[in-house]
């Protein structure tokens, strides 16, 4: 077992994760190793939190670690990015839920995702096409985020959203009207 | 900006993602060409998206070890949740005990520490005065049973199957073979005519008995109404006694059946025996026919290839008549007893004519070579013996009554004695 360890840069995900599997802990420190700064990138630019994403990238690889039995040895990237992005949008919903405990909100019967007003006040507050991104909803930017700036493969992402491509290829579609829309919403004219 | 413009718009900014199709991909760029307001729409897709970037940024250095750190904590809570034992607490002292060390009630099954149950004299429960323990009852070491996989069912069901396919075709196959033979015996009447083949068709076996030819019913007694046969079935003893289902002949008799014991076959149970004409049948039957055909066509053969080695020459044909003569002669010894004309023979236990003289009576009344004496005045005849003694008394002018079979034909033939000729 530690052979694998002891020789991180040649081995590839799959063989480092039948190790981890069998308690080794140096394979799993060097997936650690290897997908920690992209994944927290991904997590910084998804929660606009830093300090949030460094816990939420340990609660992933937490979950990651506890569910390793169920990670197909060929997918680990996209096993990890599902695990990471879903306890990013838990994260999100949770400091939701926080804020308007804070304001005294609770009590007002919730849409899921967020309320209309606080998505219209987000898009005021952006007046740059470079801010067009963040009136998005959270799901959607993960999903542009991990297509345009991790450079995820149809494929890969398919795995990670547990569809298949074609409706991968639709949702991307879809995000992409949904960016238009926004950038279209922007004021000063941008359209 | 038109509206082709605004449909285009999530073209241009999905065309970054890679997820469009050539010809998609084809008519953006020719719209691009000429409209620069799109042209400026990309460029802000492409400043959104550029702010999607997400460089890699390494985690605190302690990252790891706040991981690891969690993980052992993670094993030992798992460590933990192993080690719990299920704890009761007393009834009399409220301390906890743990299961297998309690004494319980035996009415009430409160648990007790044994020494509170001593102390307190009896159970502790309210309403309770039992003074009576019992122990925990050990969990049974004996292991779960489980039921075999469904494979394994059906492949013993398989078995059961196949065995039992096995033991009916066995049943069959025995039915179809010659296991001990026995003997059965008939009686019946016999309203005349053609008496043709006799078939037995019992439900465990068949037999075929001939009326001509070779057979192997026996005919005991005859007479010109009344019979009796024997014959010999195939009867398995291991499936009980041979159940007639019915007889064919090619004549429509009454008769009754008996066993050798000499009781009714009827009185065994309903046999439904019927004398038919042989339109009646089974395959068994049509097979014990053609069975019985083939015999006498060979039969009839042989006769024929003699007859033509006869008619070869003259000297044997004198040499025939001559025997026919000599064997006429021995039939009887009185001085006057009058001419028949007929030579015999003797085969499995009946008398075929062997050869007729030319113009004799016999010949003359309608007997031909080859036929089969079945009776002489209404007496069976089986040997040539019979025949003798049969003939003996008759003398010149007398009238004989044969009975004959020979093939698709039987019938009587009258035959007046007369002169014999001069050698």
């Amino acid at each position: 077992m530690t052979l694998v360890s002891e020789t991180p840069a040649r081995i590839d995900d799959g063989t480092l994760v039948s190790a981890a599997r069998k308690d080794d802990e140096g394979a799993f420190r060097t997936l650690h190793e290897r997908h920690g700064a992209p994944l927290l990138g991904f997590l910084v630019r998804l929660l606009r939190d830093q300090a949030l994403a460094e816990d939420v990238l340990q609660e992933a690889f937490f979950r990651v670690y506890l569910n390793l039995d169920r990670c197909d040895e060929t997918r680990f990237r996209a096993f990890l990015y599902q695990t990471a992005r879903n306890a990013a949008l838990d994260a999100i919903r949770m400091r939701r839920k926080a804020e308007k405990i804070a304001e005294g909100k609770s009590r007002e019967p919730l849409a899921e995702h967020e309320g209309a007003l606080e998505s219209l006040a987000r898009k005021e507050q952006a007046t740059r096409a470079s801010e067009a991104l963040d009136t998005l909803a959270p799901e959607t930017r993960a999903l542009l985020i991990q297509r345009h700036a991790v450079g995820m493969t149809l494929e890969e992402l398919a795995d990670s959203w547990s569809v298949n491509e074609r409706t991968i290829r639709t949702r991307l579609r879809a995000a992409a009207s949904e960016l238009a829309a926004a950038l279209a919403a922007l004021p000063g004219g941008l359209s | 900006m038109s509206q082709a413009c605004l449909d285009l718009r999530p073209l241009l900014a999905a065309r970054p993602l890679g997820v469009l199709d050539p010809g998609e991909t084809a008519a953006l760029d020719a719209h691009l060409a000429t409209c620069a307001g799109c042209r400026t729409f990309t460029g802000h897709v492409d400043e959104a998206l550029e702010a999607s970037s997400a460089p890699a940024i390494a985690p605190a250095s302690d990252a790891w070890d706040r991981l690891a750190a969690r993980f052992a904590e993670g094993r030992a809570a798992h460590r933990v949740s192993l080690d719990l034992k299920i704890a009761v607490s007393c009834t009399f002292c409220h301390e906890t005990l743990e299961r297998k060390q309690a004494a319980f009630c035996a009415s009430c099954l409160a648990p007790h520490h044994a020494d509170c149950f001593e102390e307190h004299g009896r159970c502790s429960a309210p309403g309770c005065s039992e003074t009576r323990t019992v122990e925990p009852r050990e969990r049974s070491a004996r292991p779960v049973r489980r039921r075999p996989p469904r494979i394994v069912l059906a492949v013993a069901a398989g078995l059961i199957g196949a065995v039992g396919m096995a033991a009916v075709t066995n049943y069959r196959r025995a039915e179809r073979g010659a296991p001990p033979n026995l003997f059965w015996s008939l009686e019946g009447v016999w309203e005349g005519g053609d008496f043709g083949q006799v078939v037995v068709v019992g439900k465990t076996g068949y037999y075929n008995a001939p009326g001509t030819g070779v057979g192997r019913i026996d005919f005991e007694t005859a007479g010109k109404d009344r019979f009796r046969a024997r014959f010999m079935c195939s009867d398995n003893p291991r499936f009980g006694p041979m159940e007639l289902a019915y007889v064919a002949s090619t004549q429509t008799v009454e008769g009754t059946w008996r066993y050798d014991d000499d009781v009714p076959v009827e009185a065994k149970g309903p046999y439904g025996l019927r004398w038919t004409r042989g339109t009646q049948g089974s395959r068994l039957y049509d097979h014990t026919r053609q069975e019985y055909l083939e015999r006498f066509l060979q039969e009839r053969e042989a006769n024929q290839r003699l007859q033509e080695e006869l008619a070869r020459s003259e000297k044997e044909r004198a040499r025939l008549l001559a025997r026919i003569l000599d064997a006429d002669d021995e039939l009887g010894t009185t001085a006057d007893r009058g001419f028949l004309g007929l030579a015999f023979v003797e085969r499995n236990g009946q008398v075929f004519v062997d050869g007729v003289y030319p113009q004799s009576p016999a010949d003359t009344g309608g007997v031909k070579f080859g036929d089969r004496i079945v009776l002489i005045d209404d007496g069976w005849v089986r040997t040539i013996a019979e025949v003798r003694n049969h003939l003996k008394p008759k003398a010149r002018g007398d009238r004989v009554v044969f009975h004959l079979q020979r093939e698709r034909w039987e019938g009587d033939v009258t035959v007046t004695l007369g002169e014999r000729p001069k050698k």
